[in-house]
């Protein structure tokens, strides 16, 4: 009788320190960094822009992407994702001014911390001169 | 007879052209081995490099530069040599949102060799052996234009390269010789007026060989220190990322001489880098050389 309890008691306490332990995992957040262009930056007329950057993860982030978007006309002159499954990013891309008109714009960086939906994102607006 | 006369021939693995690839790291351009007077020979070269590319210590981008290469060599006389040769080069860049893609002609090098010393024993195998060379990079291949942000992937730096080679070869035993060469090369601006810095190398090889079937076996493990001076632009040195740095490397050659033909394998790993701040880095690199030999004809 008295092992019976004592394995119950074992048996019990097992399972409650495994479900204590099972959901206090920290959601995953990312610190993301804008190296270029900066804030009113002007990129002149035939001139390329380098979007450079980095993504840092407190764990597995999954993916993100790059939009650059010509508020002036609301078009977006360049976007790029990556699907990827790391714990950090680095992006190194170019884009030449062939706007035509001095126009406002803003590069979007969004990173995707699960496949739910949730993201976190930086964005940084500056001018495309003509 | 044509394979004993090379026992003394020296291994050729000098880096006298620094083409600047992806910054100048590739400086290295085996043009495979250097029979001291012997032959004429004209062959086909086959290199991979890889590099990758780092911000904050994160890989942003990957970059694999292929090149076929024809190459000659004249020997017009027991103390003089000609090298030659054309490369073809194609080049990647893998990024995380894109890639480019960037193929030519690169640029056509020339170098002429002075053999100053050439010691034989009574075998008329070589025991020492020391030349200097004078070499020069003509600025005719596929370049980038003047706007580009992938400069370094083109074919063509766009300059004239000057470059000097000093080569001295001893042998130690009937089977191992030592070879020692330095290289000084001095680069001028291109058009826009973008100069990447002159740089220097000093490579040391061990060279074992053994004959082998109806050839001779040789293998050559050595180590190379290059070192790649500052880009300028207008004459003022470019802040950031300027292609400076030094890379540490260890090498072997695998050379088969048959009667009149010549293979050889090298393959290039980098011990120790800093170069461009750490933003780059030199993967392994691979080469494959095939030469055809053609005897020289003797004057009586």
């Amino acid at each position: 009788m008295k092992a019976s309890i004592y394995i119950i008691t074992f048996t019990l306490g097992i399972l409650f320190v495994g479900t204590s332990c099972e959901k206090h995992h920290d959601p995953i957040t990312a610190t993301l960094t804008l190296l270029e262009p900066q804030a009113g930056d002007t990129v002149m007329a035939g001139e390329a822009l380098h979007m450079h950057g980095t993504v840092v993860g407190t764990g597995e982030l999954h993916g993100y992407s790059l939009t650059l978007t010509n508020l002036t006309t609301n078009q977006v002159v360049f976007s790029g994702s990556n699907s990827s499954h790391q714990t950090s990013y680095a992006f190194d891309e170019h884009w030449v001014n062939l706007e035509g008109a001095t126009s406002n714009m803003r590069l979007n960086l969004v990173v995707n911390l699960d496949h739910d939906g949730t993201t976190t994102s930086k964005s940084v607006e500056f001018v495309a001169s003509n | 007879m044509k394979i004993i006369g090379l026992i003394g021939c020296v291994f050729w693995t000098f880096s006298m052209w620094s083409c600047d690839i992806c910054g100048g790291v590739a400086g290295n351009s085996s043009i495979g081995l250097l029979a001291s007077t012997q032959f004429h020979m004209i062959g086909i070269k086959s290199s991979l490099n890889t590099y990758r590319s780092y911000l904050n210590g994160i890989v942003h981008s990957r970059e694999h530069i292929a090149q076929g290469e024809v190459i000659a060599r004249w020997q017009p006389h027991a103390r003089w040599q000609i090298s030659a040769n054309i490369p073809y080069q194609v080049g990647r860049q893998k990024r995380d949102l894109g890639s480019d893609f960037i193929q030519g002609l690169g640029d056509p090098r020339i170098l002429i060799n002075h053999v100053l010393v050439h010691q034989k024993d009574t075998n008329q195998a070589t025991r020492n052996f020391l030349s200097l060379g004078l070499g020069i990079k003509a600025p005719w291949g596929r370049r980038a234009p003047a706007s580009s942000m992938i400069r370094n992937l083109y074919p063509s730096t766009g300059a004239w390269n000057f470059s000097t080679v000093l080569l001295f070869t001893n042998r130690l035993t009937q089977r191992v010789s030592l070879q020692q060469e330095g290289i000084y090369t001095y680069k001028m601006c291109d058009a826009s007026g973008y100069r990447y810095g002159n740089t220097y190398s000093y490579a040391v090889t061990v060279v074992w060989n053994k004959s082998l079937g109806t050839g001779r076996l040789l293998v050559g493990p050595g180590l190379q220190l290059e070192r790649f001076g500052a880009s300028t632009e207008d004459g003022l040195q470019v802040s950031g990322y300027n292609n400076q740095g030094y890379v540490l490397e260890s090498q072997v050659s695998i050379n088969y001489l048959s009667y009149k033909w010549l293979w050889g394998l090298n393959v290039v790993q980098p011990l120790q880098q800093n170069f461009n701040q750490g933003s780059m880095k030199q993967g392994i690199r691979l080469s494959f050389t095939l030469s055809y030999l053609i005897t020289k004809n003797s004057k009586k």
